[in-house]
């Protein structure tokens, strides 16, 4: 091919193209690496002539020139087309995102580790406790001896082998005394049974956390203070609560605990049952005879055991109508955190 | 307990609206269940606790609200005293069967109706008018929180006519008719109250058909007695007969409290029945020894987290009923009669801080020792498990522990614990597995998934001990074993644990070829496989599959970290390996036999598999070749290449050309 040819076949070319995509072909082809020109350049020291190598070179340098200026040109024009296109086209941003496969947590799992994390940044230690245990962990060793009338307060699911299905978390407190020293700072964040027949404010396996803590000096007051702490970060910073006088065997004194209802704020509401407030939780100072039953000196230790239920929490905080949207594995209840 | 605000009224001054006196009640005292009306009646609905047994009667109610609004007791009712000419009847009582046993008798009774000003309040406490004589029984005892028991004396003296009473246990193989008409057959753990032919009332909890008071009384043997607490609720609850009376004597009563009731009751049957006391017999301890708690100027700050004043204190108590002394280290405090639960120290602090006024107590940061809490293996392993499932798209259920008997069609009931008392054959024998909890979820979103990921973080039961396990299913997915084991490699890679996998003995919930052990080098901590078909189709569902590991096991090897791996800074060669590879051939065995084959083999991926309905398995590797000191050349590649031709081979390989 001649250089006339050359150039002749690559403006053609160029004319030609009808994207950028092209254009860039053509570029490849004629003045790319093992292009035309760079072919028909590499043949010029084949020329017998000295005069005529630098006419040849001149005259292909110039075509060269003359390519590159009508690639530089045609690339312009099709950028201009090309971003008319682009502007002109349409694209339905509203419609859905493709979803990805995205599972979830259980809202008690979720939280779990919002307690945990609470309670962790001042200092207590997650621990466990049978789910199938003996009475005297149950109940004996928290002074709630056999066929004693308190036992009332739960309704207990037995085993065949005499073990009780525990009906609380309090199981963990002389356990855990036995095995630390004081300062015992423990909390436990799981599962505990009672004979209860299902419905939507009952069930027979619900949840419970309960913390304990054991030192020198442990008093009401601070009985105040980590029971205001959780429930603000929990209900918000605005929660008041209060604490009424209430009946544990294990604690003495004992108190329930109220929050007021995050929905009316007090005023009284069909969520919180025209009573402004809610009973959240349970809590008191360990009795001295429970602490002896760890192993604790109650004359220079006291204690005291905080707890709530989160399914009931969460009910609460989430507006869950019924407790057993938790235990039946619906995908309309998982799904939704 | 359901107390009527009027009948309060009675005995201690309120000016304040009942939702006022509940609100209080429930700040310092007892928890308030609700306010009703009843017949234009206002009535208090109290949540009664064990501890507090006097509250459960209008007086007891009433002492509380007295002491909390700093006022007093109306009326000052005195305690019954048998003139000495009374004639003494013949009762015979052992002081651990009662503590306390009254027995007076009433003669030339004569009836009329019930009052209504009686009958109204009884209905508004709840309780059924059924005659004059059982009515003021009744009626006192809600005031007073003493139970009463009317016997008609007259058919007691027709049975026996020499009227001697006994407390005892029951005899073995003894029976009575009680009120309600039914044969009761009791037990030696039972104590009656008898005559010489046999029991005429179950103490405590009824009394016997033939002795029954009606409207033709005209003598009563009035009971008046404290039983040994825990024998009446345990003979209550046997014969299923817990009621007004035999819940009161579970508690703590006070004989000081049974003469005062005993003088009021008495009046009555004069006033309504124009009855006459005549005679009259007492066994047992009619004084309490008093005693006293200390309580310390130290344990009282110790229990509040401030100092209360003691003089403050003192007053809180007196307002209480509670004589109080004051010595240099405190107060020393002798409880009111009535009040069984003053013990210790806590005890009185708690009546003191109840008056104080819970909302005074101020919170109190916590000072201590701060020391190490270690990193909670467990705990961080759930974390990451969750959130790594949940990440592949499998939602975290959690279920109940119980098997249902649907899934007990299944299960050899031998092999798993069982409840004495289920609450129905629903909730009967305890989880061994997850299987079939998650196998159930399943089943239940199949109508509107035909295809899904679960899976379970919980407590299983099986008979050597409960554990921690992490069960996982999909269903209705294509080729699920693998897309499953894939899942759990990523769990164990997030571990930086080296998973194997190995033959398994047969179970029958599993495809019987389908169905792996899961270890991390020697120690088993898991199963998985493909839900045996049937077992599949049993629950709807199709192809699914499971596993199931020991969590506390698995989080146990967690390890947190691994080391970096250099990135190889020479260019890589990659090249495919495509070959046959029959279904009882290893293709773990053989990829790391390819491994083997060079220290320049860096990288094998499974690029490409196909399986087809014969069970033919067409496999592409793609390997990656490279060195950590030169660039690679095709002569350095190609030796390596023909051995690992040889090596899929001999490992039952057919390379496709």
């Amino acid at each position: 091919m001649n250089v006339i040819e050359a150039e002749a076949k690559a403006l053609e070319e160029i004319a030609r193209a009808s994207s950028l995509a092209d254009l860039e072909e053509v570029r490849l082809r004629h003045l790319g690496r093992n292009g035309v020109i760079n072919q028909l350049l590499s043949e010029i020291p084949e020329l017998p002539r000295q005069e005529d190598r630098k006419t040849a070179g001149g005259l292909i340098n110039s075509v060269k020139e003359k390519i590159g200026n009508a690639l530089e040109e045609k690339d312009r024009e099709l950028k201009k087309k090309d971003l008319k296109e682009i502007d002109r086209s349409s694209f339905d941003i509203t419609s859905p995102g493709i979803s990805p496969r995205v599972g979830s947590t259980h809202p008690l799992t979720q939280f779990r580790e919002f307690v945990r994390d609470t309670f962790s940044r001042l200092g207590f230690e997650e621990v466990y406790a049978p789910h199938l245990e003996e009475d005297e962990y149950n109940f004996g060793l928290l002074n709630i001896p056999p066929d004693h009338p308190s036992r009332d307060l739960w309704d207990t699911l037995y085993l065949e082998d005499g073990r009780a299905m525990r009906t609380h978390t309090s199981n963990m407190q002389v356990r855990e005394m036995r095995r630390r020293k004081p300062p015992i700072r423990v909390m436990t964040f799981d599962r505990c049974f009672r004979y209860e027949n299902l419905d939507p404010h009952h069930s027979h396996t619900f949840t419970q956390f309960e913390v304990l803590y054991v030192d020198k000096d442990v008093s009401m007051g601070q009985l105040r203070f980590l029971s205001d702490l959780f429930l603000k970060a929990v209900l918000g910073e605005k929660t008041r609560t209060r604490f009424r006088p209430k009946y544990y065997p294990f604690v003495e004194p004992g108190v329930g605990v109220d929050a007021l209802c995050p929905f009316c704020e007090g005023k009284g509401c069909r969520v919180c049952g025209m009573e402004g407030w809610f009973e959240i939780a349970g809590a008191g100072l360990v009795h001295p005879q429970v602490l002896r039953n760890g192993g604790i000196d109650p004359k220079v230790y006291s204690g005291l055991a905080w707890g709530f239920g989160p399914d009931r929490m969460l009910m609460i905080k989430l507006g869950i109508e019924d407790i057993r949207y938790f235990y039946e594995g619906d995908f309309r209840f998982l799904k939704q955190f | 307990m359901l107390i009527p605000y009027s009948w309060l009224k009675e005995f201690v001054n309120l000016r304040k609206p009942i939702e006022q006196v509940a609100a209080d009640l429930s700040l310092a005292v007892i928890g308030v269940a609700g306010i009703k009306k009843t017949g234009g009646e206002q009535v208090l609905d109290l949540d009664v606790t064990y501890n507090r047994g006097d509250l459960l009667s209008v007086v007891g109610v009433a002492r509380e609200l007295a002491a909390l609004y700093g006022t007093a007791i109306k009326g000052h009712p005195e305690k019954f005293q048998p003139p000495d000419s009374l004639s003494q009847l013949a009762v015979k009582n052992d002081v651990k069967l009662s503590k306390l046993y009254t027995l007076t008798k009433i003669s030339k009774l004569s009836y009329k109706i019930t009052p209504k000003q009686i009958s109204s309040r009884l209905d508004a406490a709840g309780m059924r008018s059924v005659n004059l004589w059982a009515d003021l029984t009744n009626y006192v005892m809600l005031e007073w929180g003493q139970p009463f028991h009317a016997f008609d004396a007259e058919k007691v003296a027709r049975r026996d006519s020499t009227l001697s009473i006994e407390i005892r246990p029951a005899k073995r193989g003894e029976k009575i008719k009680t009120l309600d008409g039914l044969d009761r057959q009791l037990s030696t753990e039972d104590i009656v109250i008898a005559d010489r032919r046999g029991p005429i009332a179950i103490a405590g909890v009824m009394g016997g058909e033939d002795t029954e008071v009606d409207e033709g009384t005209t003598e009563i043997l009035l009971e008046a007695a404290i039983f040994d607490p825990l024998s009446i609720r345990r003979t209550a609850r046997r014969l299923g007969l817990r009621s007004e009376a035999s819940s009161r004597f579970e508690h703590y009563l006070s004989p000081d409290n049974l003469y005062t009731s005993l003088n009021k009751i008495l009046k009555l049957y004069q006033v309504y029945g124009k009855g006459v006391v005549s005679g009259f017999a007492s066994v047992g301890e009619k004084n309490i020894e008093p005693y006293s708690v200390g309580l310390t100027h130290e344990k009282l700050a110790r229990v509040a987290g401030e100092a209360i004043p003691l003089l403050k204190a003192r007053a809180y108590l007196e307002r209480l009923g509670f004589k109080v002394m004051s010595s240099e280290k405190g107060l020393l405090c002798w409880p009111p009669h009535f009040r069984g639960d003053i013990r210790i120290p806590e005890d009185a602090a708690e009546e003191v801080l109840r008056l104080h006024g819970y909302e005074n107590i101020l919170a109190k940061p916590i000072q201590t020792t701060l020391e190490e809490v270690r990193e909670n293996k467990l705990e961080s392993g759930r974390d990451r498990t969750t959130s790594l499932l949940a990440d592949l798209g499998f939602s975290e259920a959690k279920t109940y522990p119980f098997v249902s008997t649907f899934s007990l069609m299944h299960l050899q009931t031998k092999k798993l614990l069982r409840l004495k008392n289920p609450i129905s054959i629903e909730a009967e024998y305890l989880r061994p597995s997850l299987l079939f909890s998650l196998l159930e979820v399943a089943k239940r979103n199949m109508a509107r998934r035909k295809e899904g990921r679960i899976f379970e973080l919980e407590k299983i039961y099986p008979k050597k001990g409960e554990n921690l396990a992490l069960g996982v299913l999909i269903w209705g997915e294509e080729n699920s074993f693998l897309t499953l084991k894939g899942v759990l490699e990523a769990l164990g890679d997030k571990a930086n644990l080296k998973l194997e996998f190995g033959h398994a003995k047969k179970e029958e919930f599993f495809h019987p070829v389908k169905f792996a052990e899961v270890r991390v080098g020697s120690e088993q901590i898991g199963i998985i496989g493909t839900v045996h078909p049937h077992l599949a189709r049993a629950f709807d569902l199709p192809e699914s599959a499971f596993f199931e590991i020991d969590f506390e096991r698995l989080a146990r090897l967690f390890q947190p970290w691994r080391a970096f791996e250099s990135i190889p800074t020479y260019p890589e060669i990659i090249e495919d390996y495509s070959f046959v590879l029959p279904q009882t051939r290893s293709l773990a065995d053989l990829i790391f036999e390819v491994r083997a084959a060079s220290p320049l083999v860096r990288e094998i991926e499974l690029k490409d598999r196909f399986e087809t309905k014969s069970g033919e398995r067409s496999i592409t590797l793609r390997i990656t070749f490279q060195s950590p000191e030169k660039s690679l050349s095709a002569e350095d590649v190609k030796p390596i290449r023909e051995k690992i031709n040889r090596v899929i081979q001999k490992s039952g390989g057919t390379i496709r050309s």
